[in-house]
């Protein structure tokens, strides 16, 4: 039971996201290297975002001002991300597998994202699933049938992806000659509502993950249509 | 002693050794940079290419006699005299014929490189071991005054081919851009896996205490938890001051050892240190497991498992063997060492990776630092610094200072040329990189409860990245230089990130994930700045800096805020 649990919440949680992985990124040096890059300048921004909390020792009652700057400390370093990009983006796009392809620079925000999302998911849900080996579970309260391992697998799945779609569609929202603000107000009111949205698993309101899981599912079809048009515009 | 690689008993490619000496007699235009009379790299080289190129070419422009050939055109290209003819041609129509300027992406220069690569591969001797990580960037060779280039100063002559020359420029530099890339990611996967055993060692052995390795320092002085803080701290601090004052005077030793050239006492030693690495450390780890996993074995399946696993060991890292099984026991051995030194007290681990870092830096980057040293003598008399080192293509045992596992020619020439069978990278056939075999001598310590010293030493050795030096400016791309580009990384970098990692999974999962991120970018950026700066570089700094400051910050602040979020079940 304990290692079924962890193999399925393990699964449920990364299979997504690792089998983007390693489709397309696993064969290119140069997109892992931008993963791992990624992955960095999202450390360095939740590491800020939990000082910020540790000082303040705040608690549960204060989640939604945590999920607030938490929220906007990430986005910062989205931008700062995209930032390093396009000041070293001749470089990478001459040093990519298909240099006079269009579609290279959403490559880089895709495996940007995805890196983002990968340790996001990662920091966030690696200790619960380590103690889902363990004997022990616990329920999450607003689903009473479900474990919290497995509300949080869903979660850490589908931040994953929308963290993904996310960087695509800021990286289409910051470029500079048409600087596209639609995106970036949606990218950062999509990650404001879904991070508020994860707040109802955990609440009082019946069957409130499920609520929580809608907003996020629809959050991500909405960002995946977005994204896709967006690579449609650049097959001029 | 002669430190001829020319005259190495143990080598196997006799034939290629005395060819090359007899080319170094008959050719001496041909060797552009590397004339010394110590048969170098680069007069084999010469003389392996004199082989296939036997057959004295035409200029293409003047008609005299031709050595050197377009880079882009290869074997089938025209043969210049100098560059100067080779400047003419270019107007007079190679331009047009260029195989570089009417390739469509990379794809032909990379396969003429391969196929001249390849080509070259059964002669390739295996010098290029070089420095102790060290990357030699091909391009840069050639274009350090080379005259197969079509230099950019002839572009006021085809003003309206000027773009094509400066994207040729480029090119080189995207092409060596894409090396670099390949390198980090063919010693990142090596890495992440040394890193991740080591994890998985601590893990075991976290749960069966009694079969945990001692450190020698540890009987003497005390840092348990018991002493009240501030000794603590100061008990840690003297573990540490101990342990890096070891590894200071076994570096010392080993370069002085090296430099007058007592090669077999350091390949001995390292054999002996290897051999009982894998075997104690090997035995503390196997009862660990079968402890933890309760699995019933005898003792006489085990010593005949333990006995075949270190032979094995033994002979892959020293003789022969697979490419494959060379590299993975690398990386086991590379976590083993690093699964030795995790007994230590958390303070004198933190400690004592601080100081191996600014120990790093002096050794790598003074003038006065033995590292330095020991880079610069290898270079100057064309010797090979014996080190353990992990290769991307080939296992190369390079003979450091102190590291028991010397590389013999030999050994090296087999594996690289097995690994290039197995490898997919036209442009780095012999990236190499270096594991530099720290731990070695610290097994030894830890189970005679004799000098752990020669651990030590061997781990520093390896410990900096450097760009290998560059290799005699031949025509063409020889083996030698194959074998010498490539990135290398000593064995002790990754003993010590993963004593780094497997310290902060001491504590949680969050830390060892950042701490994990954390090395990996620091050795990023450091191949990077390698790229830059094309001049040895420490791998441990950055990756350390990064590591710590990331474990000290998450230890305090990310982990209860990931823990509180975690239960409210908040996705941020």
């Amino acid at each position: 039971m304990t290692i079924l649990t962890f193999l399925g919440c393990a699964l449920t949680a990364f299979g997504p996201s690792l089998a983007l992985f390693f489709l397309t990124v696993a064969k290119d040096a140069q997109l892992v290297i931008l993963m791992i890059s990624s992955a960095f300048f999202w450390l360095i921004s939740i590491l800020l975002a939990s000082s910020i909390w540790f000082i303040s020792k705040s608690d549960a009652t204060e989640n939604p001002i945590t999920i607030l700057y938490s929220v906007l400390l990430q986005e910062l370093f989205r931008w700062f991300f995209y930032k390093i990009i396009s000041r070293a983006e001749n470089g990478l796009i001459l040093a990519s597998a298909n240099p006079t392809s269009p579609y290279n620079i959403p490559t880089f925000a895709f495996v940007s994202g995805l890196g983002f999302g990968f340790v996001n998911g990662l920091v966030m849900y690696i200790n619960p699933l380590i103690i889902s080996i363990g004997p022990g579970v616990i329920m999450c309260k607003s689903c009473p049938t479900l474990t919290l391992f497995f509300t949080g697998a869903i979660t850490t799945c589908l931040s994953i992806l929308l963290h993904t779609t996310w960087m695509i569609l800021a990286f289409e929202g910051y470029r500079y000659p048409k600087r596209n603000y639609y995106y970036i107000i949606w990218v950062l009111l999509s990650h404001l509502g879904s991070s508020y949205a994860t707040m109802f698993s955990q609440s009082d309101i019946k069957s409130g993950c499920v609520i929580g899981f809608s907003i996020n599912i629809v959050l991500l079809i909405i960002s995946i249509v977005a994204s896709v048009r967006t690579l449609k515009k650049k097959n001029l | 002693m002669s430190n001829n690689p020319l005259s190495g008993s143990q080598d196997t490619n006799n034939n290629v050794i005395e060819t090359s000496t007899n080319r170094t007699t008959v050719d001496p235009t041909n060797t552009t940079i590397e004339e010394s009379p110590t048969a170098t790299l680069g007069n084999i080289n010469t003389s392996t290419l004199e082989l296939s190129d036997i057959i004295i070419r035409a200029c293409s422009n003047c008609g005299e006699p031709a050595q050197y050939l377009c880079k882009a055109c290869g074997q089938s290209g025209p043969r210049y005299c100098s560059s100067k003819c080779q400047s003419e041609d270019w107007t007079k129509g190679h331009s047009a014929t260029c195989s570089k300027a009417t390739r469509a992406g990379q794809i032909n220069e990379e396969g003429g490189e391969e196929e001249i690569a390849i080509v070259r591969k059964p002669n390739s001797k295996v010098h290029g071991r070089g420095n102790v990580a060290q990357i030699i960037n091909k391009r840069k060779t050639n274009e350090r005054g080379n005259p197969i280039f079509p230099s950019t100063a002839t572009e006021p002559s085809f003003t309206n081919q000027r773009p094509l020359s400066t994207n040729q420029f480029d090119d080189d530099q995207v092409d060596e851009f894409k090396f670099y890339m390949q390198q980090i990611y063919k010693i990142i996967k090596p890495v992440v896996l040394c890193i991740l055993l080591s994890v998985l060692w601590v893990k075991i052995s976290i749960l069966a205490p009694n079969f945990r390795p001692q450190h020698p320092t540890q009987q003497i002085i005390d840092t348990s938890e018991d002493a009240s803080e501030s000794a603590q701290i100061f008990n840690s601090f003297l573990t540490a001051a101990v342990i890096i004052g070891n590894i200071i005077v076994v570096t010392i030793i080993i370069v002085c050892l090296f430099k007058y050239g007592f090669i077999k006492i350091l390949i001995g030693f390292f054999m002996v240190v290897v051999l009982l690495l894998l075997g104690f450390m090997g035995y503390l780890l196997m009862m660990a497991i079968l402890q933890v996993f309760q699995i019933p074995m005898d003792y006489v399946t085990l010593s005949f498992a333990l006995w075949n696993f270190a032979a094995v060991g033994l002979i892959s890292v020293f003789w022969k063997g697979p490419l494959l099984l060379q590299q993975t026991y690398l990386t086991i051995m590379s976590s083993l060492m690093a699964f030795s030194l995790t007994n230590l007290s958390s303070w004198t681990t933190w400690i004592l990776l601080a100081l191996l870092a600014i120990w790093d830096l002096i050794a790598v980057l003074c003038p006065f630092g033995p590292l330095r040293i020991l880079v610069e003598s290898s270079r100057n008399d064309k010797r090979e610094i014996p080190a353990l080192l992990y290769s991307v293509n080939a296992v190369w045992l390079m003979a450091s200072p102190g590291l028991s596992n010397k590389f013999r020619k030999s050994l090296s020439s087999v594996s690289s040329f097995q690994a290039t069978s197995g490898e997919e990278i036209p442009l780095s056939e012999n990236i190499r990189y270096n594991r530099g075999e720290g731990g070695v001598s610290d097994e030894g310590g830890i189970n005679c409860d004799g000098t752990d010293e020669n651990s030590q030493i061997p781990r520093r050795q390896s410990s900096s990245l450097q760009p290998q030096s560059q290799p005699p400016n031949n025509v063409s791309y020889d083996d030698e230089e194959d074998e010498r580009s490539g990135l290398k990384l000593g064995l002790g970098d990754f003993v010590f990130y993963s004593v780094l990692v497997a310290q902060a999974a001491l504590f949680d999962w969050i830390t060892t994930v950042a701490c994990i991120v954390a090395v990996l970018t620091g050795l990023n950026t450091t191949i990077f700045l390698l790229a830059i700066y094309k001049k040895a570089l420490p791998a441990l700094p950055i990756s350390i800096a990064f590591g710590m400051l990331f474990y000290f910050v998450a230890r305090n602040t990310l982990v209860p805020y990931a823990q509180s979020l975690g239960l409210s079940l908040i996705a941020v």
